[in-house]
């Protein structure tokens, strides 16, 4: 009797390419409630994020097999997909309901002392390391990550809204990603 | 065309899914033929896919996991379907195949103890006869193609009929239900009718009542007749009174006639007497017509007073209820 809790991911990943639905279960029970929270953060809707969850999830299954370990790690994939799908589903309910803000740049004023919404929803974040790693960023640098992750804004849309030029925008998401990198490595592994 | 460094510029926001269409297929394309600019790439990538699984966990619906479990195991359902139906189609391939083979073999054995045809003859014979079996095979699959849409329609009938039937069941059942609606509304409008004519019932019992009622104040009366009740020069010996209570409500009601109006400035007065001093009881005055009846509030039951007062008084004095006073002034008796 395999106890498919203590599989690693990638020999899950073997069992369901062998469409073995007890390693799905396993799976999903590992990983259900971080993809369903990444969706909830971003979308605030608990019925887009059970679709997204349940694409992302589908998406394992049936294309498991196309997962290269050594490309890089399980969950890299597992949360790329998971991420591109939310912010697909962000956009599409912006067509539909035009809710995006017309003037970004006083929803997201730096100066101002009020919390945006995904500044909430990551301050509110039970994970430490999260607000750590946001933490060592500059304000700007943040906020080009906030716009592109949590708001699914392109760099040009950053760039058009924040009246920042490309250029800068390009940059500081190149900073930001790698002081984001040296932060996680000290929360997740404990690196100096 | 954008350069290579241009894209690579890009990747941090290809990491972030922060580019539009066509940068993001620049940059793909640029990791294909770009074995360190992919490694770059993934090490962005990496970096975001953390952050992604720290931003945190929420409890999905429970439905979430049921619903994903039952979608993977139709999959695999329909999956071991489509194996089932290929391995069976390999194997009627593979014996088709075999038994061409034997076909050949006795062809040539054919063309070997005839010997001595010309050879393009042969080789458009024989092309003749592999197009033939190239037809055959592709019948014979073509026969287990049908043989198969044939299974698959008969039980698409099958359930069409199935369905029917439930269907069928379930117009029975409206039309049932149907019937039960229509008796339960003629009920009701039975029932409306019946309240109609209980209403009716009802009202004319009322008015019964109120018959009864006023009968039973005339009948039951407790009657009183002065009996020191007398002529007077001053009114019609015609006159008389008597008092008559209400047999539910406190009430007493003096009924009085041949009296004449009283002069201006005066009014008759009604003094109930009982075992202590009178009670005043009402002020009234008669019509032209010289009778009437009054009401008037009784506390206590009207077989209580010995006996009754009737005088006319200057309306400007207050009403004085002593026997001595009663004594002294007009009344009449």
């Amino acid at each position: 009797m395999i106890n498919y809790q203590e599989l690693t991911d990638q020999e899950l990943l073997a069992e369901i390419s062998d469409r073995n639905t007890d390693a799905f279960a396993a799976l999903y029970d590992r990983y259900g409630k971080r993809v369903f929270g990444l969706a909830a953060r971003i979308l605030n809707d608990a019925v887009k994020s059970e679709e997204v969850t349940q694409d992302v999830f589908m998406r394992v299954w049936r294309r498991g097999h196309t997962y290269v370990p050594d490309k890089g790690k399980f969950t890299t994939w597992l949360f790329r997909i998971a991420h591109n799908r939310t912010i697909d589903e962000l956009r599409k309910l912006r067509r539909d309901k035009s809710r995006f803000s017309d003037d970004i740049t006083e929803r997201y004023d730096l100066e101002s002392d009020e919390i945006t919404p995904p500044e909430a929803a990551v301050a509110n974040s039970e994970y430490e390391s999260v607000r750590n790693a946001l933490k060592v960023l500059p304000d700007p640098q943040r906020q080009v990550v906030y716009l592109s992750y949590f708001e699914g804004m392109t760099q040009t849309q950053i760039s058009e809204s924040t009246g920042q030029p490309l250029g800068t925008v390009k940059t500081r998401m190149r900073l930001a990603l790698k002081k984001l990198r040296v932060a996680l490595d000290k929360e997740i592994y404990g690196d100096e | 065309m954008q350069r290579d460094e241009e894209i690579i510029e890009d990747f941090p926001a290809y990491a972030l899914g922060a580019l539009d269409d066509d940068a993001q297929q620049a940059v793909e394309e640029l990791i294909k033929r770009d074995a360190d600019a992919a490694g770059e790439l993934a090490e962005m990538i990496e970096t975001v896919a953390d952050f992604s699984a720290q931003v945190g966990e929420s409890e999905p619906p429970l439905t979430l996991r049921h619903n994903l479990l039952s979608s993977v195991k139709a999959d695999v359902g329909v999956s071991e379907q489509a194996s089932a139906y290929s391995a069976l189609v390999s194997h009627l391939e593979e014996r088709i195949a075999a038994d061409d083979v034997v076909e050949e073999a006795n062809i040539q054995g054919f063309w070997d103890r005839l010997g001595g045809f010309l050879t393009a003859g042969r080789l458009a014979f024989a092309t003749s006869v592999a197009s033939l079996a190239i037809v055959g095979i592709m019948a014979i699959q073509l026969g287990n193609d049908n043989v198969e849409l044939n299974r698959r329609l008969a039980e698409s009938e099958r359930m069409a009929t199935v369905a029917y039937t439930q269907t069928a069941d379930m117009m029975e059942d409206m039309s049932s239900t149907e019937q039960l609606l229509s008796q339960a509304h003629a009920r009701i409008s039975e029932q409306g009718r019946e309240i109609m004519r209980m209403t009716e019932l009802n009202d004319a019992l009322k008015a019964s009542m109120n018959d009864q009622i006023s009968l039973t104040y005339a009948t039951l009366r407790n009657e009183y007749r002065s009996p020191d009740w007398q002529p007077d020069a001053a009114v019609s010996t015609e006159g008389y009174a008597y008092l008559l209570e209400h047999n539910q409500r406190q009430l007493g009601a003096l009924v009085i006639g041949g009296v004449e109006k009283a002069p201006a400035g005066e009014e008759y007065r009604l003094y109930l007497i009982g075992e202590d001093e009178p009670h005043y009881a009402i002020s009234f005055d008669m019509n032209e017509a010289g009778y009437g009846t009054v009401l008037f509030e009784l506390s206590r039951p009207l077989n209580s007073y010995l006996g009754a007062h009737i005088t006319r008084e200057r309306s400007s004095d207050p009403p004085d209820p002593s026997l001595a006073s009663l004594e002294n002034r007009f009344k009449p008796q």
